[in-house]
Parts: C-alpha cells; sequence; structure tokens
C-alpha cells in the first residue's frame, strides 16, 4: 500500500501531535515524524503543511536565535490547534476502528 | 545541534534559490514563510544522512538525490500548504512569466469565487453562451485598438499608412490565433498577450472615443450647414428667395403681403443689403422693395425685385437699394416657376359662370370646369370634375412638370426672356 497516499489525510494530525507534544523547527518536525515511524513523510509535504496550520491559526510561532547556526523558526501549539488535534484524534479513532472491523472480518472468511 | 559549514551550503544555497524559482508566481510573503529557514533544514537533513561528511561539499545531484527535483519539491510545498499549483517552467525570464503567473494565478481565484456567485443566477448560462460567441469581437478590437495606438492625431478612424495596415493585419493575427489558443500558450507569450490584452482594454474607450468623435466632424459638417436656418426662411434646409401666391382659381396673385400667424412679416432677405447670385451670373443683385404710404421699405411684398448692383444706389433715408434714374425700368420681378396653379375643386364647381380657366384657353371660349379638367388630365379622356383632385397624378400639380404638361394651363413659360437672367434658374443657383 502506498502509504504516502494515506498520509496525506492525516498528515495534518501527525503534525500537531508531533508539536503538541514538544515545540519543533521544521526539520525537527520531520525528523520526529519519522522516528515515529512514517519514514515516506516529505519534507517538503511537512514544511508546507506547518505553514498552512499556522496560517490557519492551529500554531504559534517564535524565532530562536543561535550563536553557532541559523536562526531557527519554531512552532508550538495554541488552543485553537489542540482543539483541532482532539476533533481529529476522535474521528481517527472512528475511522480506524471502522476500518479495522472491516479489514478484519473480510480477512476472518 | 551539528554546526553547519559552508561546504555544503553551496549546493544547498542553489537548490533553495531554485525552489524559490519555481515558487515565484506565489506572493512574496508566501514564498518567504514557505521556504524560511529551509537552508538551515535541507544542511542538517543532509548531515544526517549516512555517511554525510561536513568537511565535503555535496553536490547539487546529491542534494536532488535526497529531496527530489526542485520542482518536485516546490510542488509538495503548495499541495501540503494548499497553495495554487505553479505551471512548471525551464524559461528564465522570470520577473516577467512570473508577473504574469501571479496575475493568473490572482485571476483564476478571483474568477473562481466570482463564477460560483454568478451560476447561481439564472441569466447566467445564456449571458456566459452569449460572451462566449461574442469573444472573437473581442480578438478584433484588441488588434485594431493597438495598431491605432499611435496614429497621427486626427488622421481617422482608419489606419493612415500602409505600414500601419500591414501592422493591423500582423495584430489580428497574432489576437485571433492567440485568442484560438494556437499561439503563446508559453509563460512568456501569455504573459506578453495578457500585458497587451491589458493595455487594449485600457485604451479602448479612449481610442473609440477619439474615433467617434472624428467621425461625427466628418458626419455632421452638411448636417450643420442644413441646421443653421439663421434669420430668413428655410425650406428643407434650402433659403426661400420669394414667393409666388395663387388664387383659388389657379391664377397668380401679381403683388402681396406675407405675414405668418402671429402676424409677423414673413421676409426673405433679412438684411437688406443681401446679396444674391442670380442664375450663373457673376454679378451680384439685391432685392428692391417697395415703399408702403408711409415711405417705409416693405420687405415682406412679394415676388421679390430684384436689381443688378450697378444699375442701384443705396438709399439711406429708407435703408434700401433703389435703382438710379437710369435703371429703373429694368428692376425684375422673378418669373413664376409657373403660369397657373391647379385651381381648386371649389373654386371650380361654383365658379361655372367665370372664366375659370382664365388665359389657359387656348381658343378664348369661355371653359367649364369638365374643359379644364380634361385638358388638366390628357390621359384620362372621361375625367370628371370628381375624380380629379382624387387622382395621384393631379395630387401635386404644383408642380412646374406637372403643369407644363398640359397646353391648357401653360402660357409661353418667361415673360422675362428678354434677355434677363431667368428667376427660375436663380432659385436653383
Amino acid at each position: 500500500m502506498d502509504t504516502t497516499q494515506l498520509l496525506k489525510g492525516v498528515l495534518d494530525a501527525a503534525v500537531l501531535a508531533v508539536i503538541a507534544d514538544e515545540d519543533g523547527y521544521g526539520y525537527d518536525v520531520v525528523r520526529r515524524l519519522r522516528t515515529a515511524g512514517l519514514e515516506e513523510v516529505g519534507d517538503a509535504s511537512v514544511y508546507g503543511t506547518l505553514r498552512r496550520l499556522y496560517s490557519a491559526g492551529a500554531l504559534t510561532s517564535y524565532v530562536v536565535p543561535s550563536d553557532e547556526g541559523p536562526h531557527r523558526k519554531y512552532y508550538g501549539i495554541n488552543d485553537q490547534g489542540r482543539a483541532a488535534l482532539a476533533v481529529q484524534r476522535k474521528e481517527w479513532r472512528e475511522f480506524s476502528t471502522t476500518l479495522t472491523g472491516l479489514l478484519d472480518k473480510e480477512a476472518a472468511r | 545541534m551539528t554546526t553547519p559549514t559552508l561546504a555544503p551550503m553551496l549546493a544547498v544555497t542553489e537548490y533553495a534559490r531554485r525552489v524559490r524559482e519555481h515558487l515565484a508566481d506565489l506572493a512574496p510573503d508566501d514564498v518567504t514563510e514557505l521556504t524560511e529557514g529551509m537552508e538551515a533544514d535541507l544542511v542538517e537533513a543532509i548531515l544526517e544522512l549516512p555517511g554525510a561528511d561536513p568537511e565535503t561539499m555535496p553536490t547539487l545531484e546529491q542534494v536532488e538525490a535526497r529531496f527530489g527535483p526542485p520542482a518536485a519539491y516546490a510542488a509538495e510545498l503548495r499541495a501540503a500548504a494548499g497553495l495554487p499549483s505553479g505551471t512548471p517552467s525551464d524559461t528564465k525570464l522570470r520577473g516577467l512569466h512570473g508577473l504574469a503567473a501571479s496575475l493568473r494565478t490572482r485571476e483564476r481565484n478571483a474568477s473562481r469565487e466570482l463564477q460560483d456567485r454568478l451560476a447561481a443566477q439564472p441569466w447566467w448560462p445564456g449571458f456566459r453562451e452569449l460572451a462566449l460567441t461574442m469573444r472573437p469581437v473581442w480578438w478584433v478590437l484588441r488588434a485594431y485598438v493597438l495598431a491605432m495606438i499611435g496614429q497621427a492625431y486626427g488622421a481617422g478612424p482608419v489606419p493612415d499608412s500602409a505600414a500601419r495596415w500591414l501592422w493591423l493585419l500582423v495584430l489580428l493575427t497574432l489576437s485571433v490565433q492567440w485568442g484560438r489558443g494556437r499561439i503563446g500558450t508559453g509563460r512568456l507569450w501569455s504573459g506578453v498577450g495578457l500585458c497587451a490584452s491589458v493595455l487594449a482594454a485600457l485604451v479602448a474607450l479612449p481610442v473609440i472615443d477619439w474615433v467617434t468623435e472624428q467621425r461625427v466632424v466628418y458626419d455632421t459638417y452638411p448636417e450643420v450647414e442644413y441646421a443653421e436656418s439663421g434669420p430668413g426662411v428655410f425650406m428643407d434646409g434650402e433659403q426661400v428667395r420669394s414667393f409666388h401666391a395663387f388664387d383659388p382659381q389657379g391664377n397668380p396673385i401679381e403683388e402681396f403681403l406675407l405675414f405668418d400667424d402671429l402676424g409677423r412679416p414673413v421676409v426673405t432677405v433679412p438684411l437688406a443689403n443681401d446679396e444674391f447670385y442670380v442664375g450663373g451670373s457673376e454679378e451680384l443683385w439685391h432685392a428692391v422693395p417697395p415703399l408702403d404710404v408711409y415711405g417705409t421699405a416693405v420687405w415682406n411684398s412679394y415676388p421679390l425685385q430684384l436689381g443688378r448692383w450697378n444699375w442701384l444706389t443705396w438709399d439711406e433715408a429708407t435703408e434700401r437699394w433703389v435703382a438710379v434714374p437710369a435703371s429703373e425700368g429694368k428692376l425684375f420681378t422673378p418669373v413664376r416657376p409657373f403660369e397657373r396653379a391647379i385651381p381648386l375643386e371649389a373654386a371650380v364647381t361654383t365658379g361655372e359662370e367665370e372664366d375659370v380657366a382664365g388665359q389657359g384657353a387656348d381658343d378664348g371660349a369661355p371653359a367649364t370646369s369638365d374643359e379644364v379638367l380634361d385638358g388638366e388630365l390628357p390621359g384620362d379622356s372621361d375625367g370628371v370634375a370628381t375624380d380629379a383632385p382624387d387622382d395621384p397624378d393631379s395630387g401635386d400639380g404644383a408642380e412646374p412638370g406637372r403643369g407644363a404638361d398640359t397646353d391648357a394651363l401653360v402660357d409661353e413659360a418667361s415673360p422675362g426672356s428678354d434677355g434677363e437672367p431667368s428667376a427660375g434658374s436663380s432659385t436653383e443657383g
């Protein structure tokens, strides 16, 4: 199964969940998603998603200066983002339960 | 955090530049937001690759191997950020095509919104079909407007030179072909086409306004002349010089005073010094009015009397031209256009005892109404009195040509045939 296609539908939830766990900058979020097992996630997809969620008001952002490297733009979650994440969690659970039930029933025959 | 070194930065910087190039159609703020810190992220990702050496400069190929082609990366950014996708292009004219693409993008967004709203209108489908059908009109107008830009002022709505005609033909071809999507589908040329269209739309009204103004000047010039009724009497836009009156029997009235319904004298010579050219003569002629019992010139006495300039002298007392003594007999009254008018039905049927045919009867015998009418209608052998006024051929009998048809109604053509210019022709000139 092409997981990149599956990922498209749930990337928002994944990114929100990662940021809700801890603030992070662009590549940091990519790395954590990959570490969590979403190895096929595209860098650009994550950056674009961050930008879109920020525009939608689900994230805050702040710049962290660095002495040894470039300044980093960190993203954090806000109330609106948490609310969105809660909704998406609920939807995902329902959806995955439904699909799991469907797939398992088919497999049991 | 790993410290990025200069070495990997070079390829990364180039890669980031190319990505931004593919986003050039977006608003600058969007591009900044989308790619802020991109280099740092790329470097960090590169350095995490297995076997990465911070001291070795990666090639652009290696960067692309990790992140994919810049175009694909840019497309992924757009898609994830929910921004409109651009058209991939390799052209170098980033500024121009960037502008055109950005205009197109905005136009697309705005028109999508507008279309949704319009599509809800009941009249929209018909209107849309009509507008699509009319598109070629705009293509032609666009080419015409562009071709007419720079035409010399006042040169008129038509191209003023062979070169401009050629230019118009070229623009027409380009405009129509572009409109049909046959040419200029590339970014550069669609940008040029868009700019040209916007320019044409902006200057269309001034150009058309200017063109119609030219046309108005040409068209109305004669109308202005006609409409200039000024002082005097006009008929169908032409000045009337004199009047000839006929009584109900059709006989000429030798002299009469003419007033309008408000009692104003009807004067065809508004200024006593007005000049006439008579019958092709190079000489100037003046009207010579009679005097009333108080010695005042009477300008509404008709038919008008005329005198040639060298027969006349200006009389200060009466403010009119008068004949010098040696020329007193020479003054003349322009001949009537015809000697008799067609008598009125009432005048003929009630006046049977009189010589209604008057001088018109060649045989000198008293004429009956039937004789008059038979003469008047030569082709109508059994013409009767009651038929005459209804006959369409006799209805316009006041015309000279019509009256001259019959011997019975026409005398010798002109009493003024003693070498004087014919006033009949003077009214033509």
